[in-house]
């Protein structure tokens, strides 16, 4: 086990490694991620100029749901999509097939590389911000932290489940701009990054919950949030647990399909 | 005239390459379509939980949302090149606008059409529309003829300011697509009326990067809210400033580019 691992943890450095090439980009990235939750922050000021509590929400806690959605979503954004899809499309894939190693984890631990590198960097800038001048303050209990910790662990492997799936899409239809925009849009809406999912019509979010999307954004947020109770947050939990089981043996059987439907243009 | 006939010409390349991907080809009109209609969800579901929106009404906010994206698909359907500049720049790919007798700017944004810019084009239109028939508008026939006008005017000027925040990766190469999400994500605060947001961000986004003009004059002008009647015609003579002044960073960047040799 630990010996087939090992050859993958230089696909993690490698992405790192990548990442630390450009130093101006520490100061970009953070500027997007301040100024897409701002117009977001902003208007709900506004909003709640006029009412105190929406849908069980509180100005405070709508502050702090912003800020861990749009946290979580760039902690776990990447181009895996786009990076696949050009592989195919130029070719190189072909390559990348012969090699001694599973495409699959190889994806997942370059992706593994990104993340740890956007964990050590950003976040704790981010959280810095979020607690002086936010009043972020987190899960109420020993027992919710727990809880969270896990439910973020979780979250990795299912992002990286869907954005698989997604991109395994590119094998059919070519290229992957527009699948990687949808994927997102698709995201964006079921798994409460949009709005919180109880803002919805409860007719249409009882459906939500037989779907991965959720987990998510939607548990982890609130879970730090403190929006449901103890019992509520383990259920969820498991929910996620099982979907990551799930979604792990749905990519393995389509990445097969998805080779055998592969044609490689030219040579 | 000349860049005419070439424009067409480029311009038939490239659906030739797009038809080749044709379920990319709807992928990308639909997903297209989506986002405005997420956008819009966003207020619709908002709207129904609450009270009071800073005093603006769903319909109010849909205009200034259709106005985005039609301003946006103006700008996207022809000139959507300007997106991969920051790229070509790290990468070094100018090289080869350089060295054809054309201008390179101009070859650069030609260079490629976006059809699915049609899918934010017909989502803008048909919420245009929606939120009209909900609103009581007093515009006359030259008032619809200036908001037309001004609608082109936005593309243009969401054009400039993509090109001037595109240009910073002349000089910080590393910037590539971050860049591009930081233009974008200040394009979000067009979608909110600028009152919403405290005095230094408005005049920030009113003068100095004037997304604004983009989507929230536009609509102050049709829903004739504006105490200050001038601010809707200062669009032309800003979006020809922005003209000017993203053309001249972009030749002090191309200069630049040329010092470093990649």
């Amino acid at each position: 086990m630990n010996r087939s691992i090992r050859p993958y943890f230089a696909f993690s450095l490698q992405s790192l490694r990548e990442e630390l090439v450009w130093k101006e980009r520490v100061i970009m990235v953070l500027f997007f991620v301040g100024t897409r939750m701002a117009s977001q922050l902003y208007f709900w000021l506004i909003v709640y100029r006029h009412s105190s509590v929406i849908k069980g929400f509180q100005l405070q806690d709508m502050i702090s749901y912003i800020f861990i959605s749009t946290t979580l979503g760039f902690l776990f954004s990447g181009l895996l999509e786009r990076k696949l899809a050009d592989s195919i499309a130029d070719g190189s894939i072909a390559m990348d097939l012969i090699k001694p190693v599973h495409l699959y984890y190889t994806y997942f631990f370059s992706y593994l590389g990104k993340v740890a590198f956007q964990a050590i960097t950003y976040i704790p800038i981010i959280c810095l911000v979020g607690v002086l001048f936010f009043g972020l303050h987190g899960p109420g209990s020993i027992r919710m932290w727990l809880l969270f910790i896990c439910t973020v662990v979780l979250d990795f492997l299912l992002w990286h489940s869907i954005r698989w799936l997604f991109s395994l899409l590119v094998f059919w239809t070519g290229t992957g701009d527009g699948i990687s925009r949808v994927g997102n849009y698709i995201v964006t809406f079921l798994s409460g990054s949009l709005l919180p999912l109880s803002f919805y019509p409860a007719g249409l979010v009882q459906y939500f919950y037989y779907l991965p999307f959720q987990s998510v954004i939607y548990t982890p947020t609130a879970i730090f949030t403190n929006t449901i109770s103890p019992i509520t947050a383990s259920k969820l939990l498991l929910l996620e647990a099982g979907w990551v089981v799930v979604l792990y043996f749905v990519s393995r059987w389509l990445w097969e399909r998805a080779v055998r439907a592969l044609t490689v243009q030219g040579g | 005239m000349r860049y005419l006939r070439l424009y067409g010409m480029f311009i038939e390349k490239n659906l030739r390459a797009k038809m080749e991907f044709l379920t990319e080809f709807w992928i990308n009109l639909f997903g297209r379509l989506f986002e405005t209609a997420l956008a819009f969800l966003f207020f619709w579901v908002t709207i129904h939980n609450v009270a009071n929106v800073g005093g603006w009404t769903l319909w109010e906010l849909g205009l200034i949302l259709a106005i985005t994206s039609l301003v946006r698909a103006i700008a996207e359907l022809f000139f959507l090149n300007v997106w991969v500049l920051p790229l070509k720049i790290r990468k070094g790919d100018l090289d080869i606008y350089l060295t054809k007798p054309i201008n390179p700017l101009f070859h650069l944004i030609a260079e490629r059409v976006e059809v699915q810019g049609l899918g934010l084009f017909v989502s803008g239109i048909i919420i245009l529309i929606w939120s009209i028939s909900h609103l009581t508008l007093h515009v006359s026939f030259w008032g619809w003829v200036y908001f037309i006008i001004m609608v082109i005017c936005g593309g243009a000027l969401y054009l400039f300011l993509l090109l001037l925040f595109a240009t910073i990766a002349f000089w910080f190469p590393g910037a590539d697509t971050y860049i591009m999400a930081i233009a974008v994500s200040f394009n979000e605060f067009a979608k909110y009326p600028v009152t919403i947001f405290p005095k230094g961000l408005q005049i920030l986004l009113t003068w100095i990067l004037p997304f604004a003009f983009t989507g929230y004059v536009p609509a102050l002008f049709l829903l004739g809210k504006t105490e200050l009647s001038w601010i809707p015609f200062s669009l032309i003579p800003i979006t020809a400033l922005f003209g000017a002044i993203s053309y001249l960073v972009w030749k002090r960047g191309l200069r630049h580019y040329g010092g470093t040799g990649t």
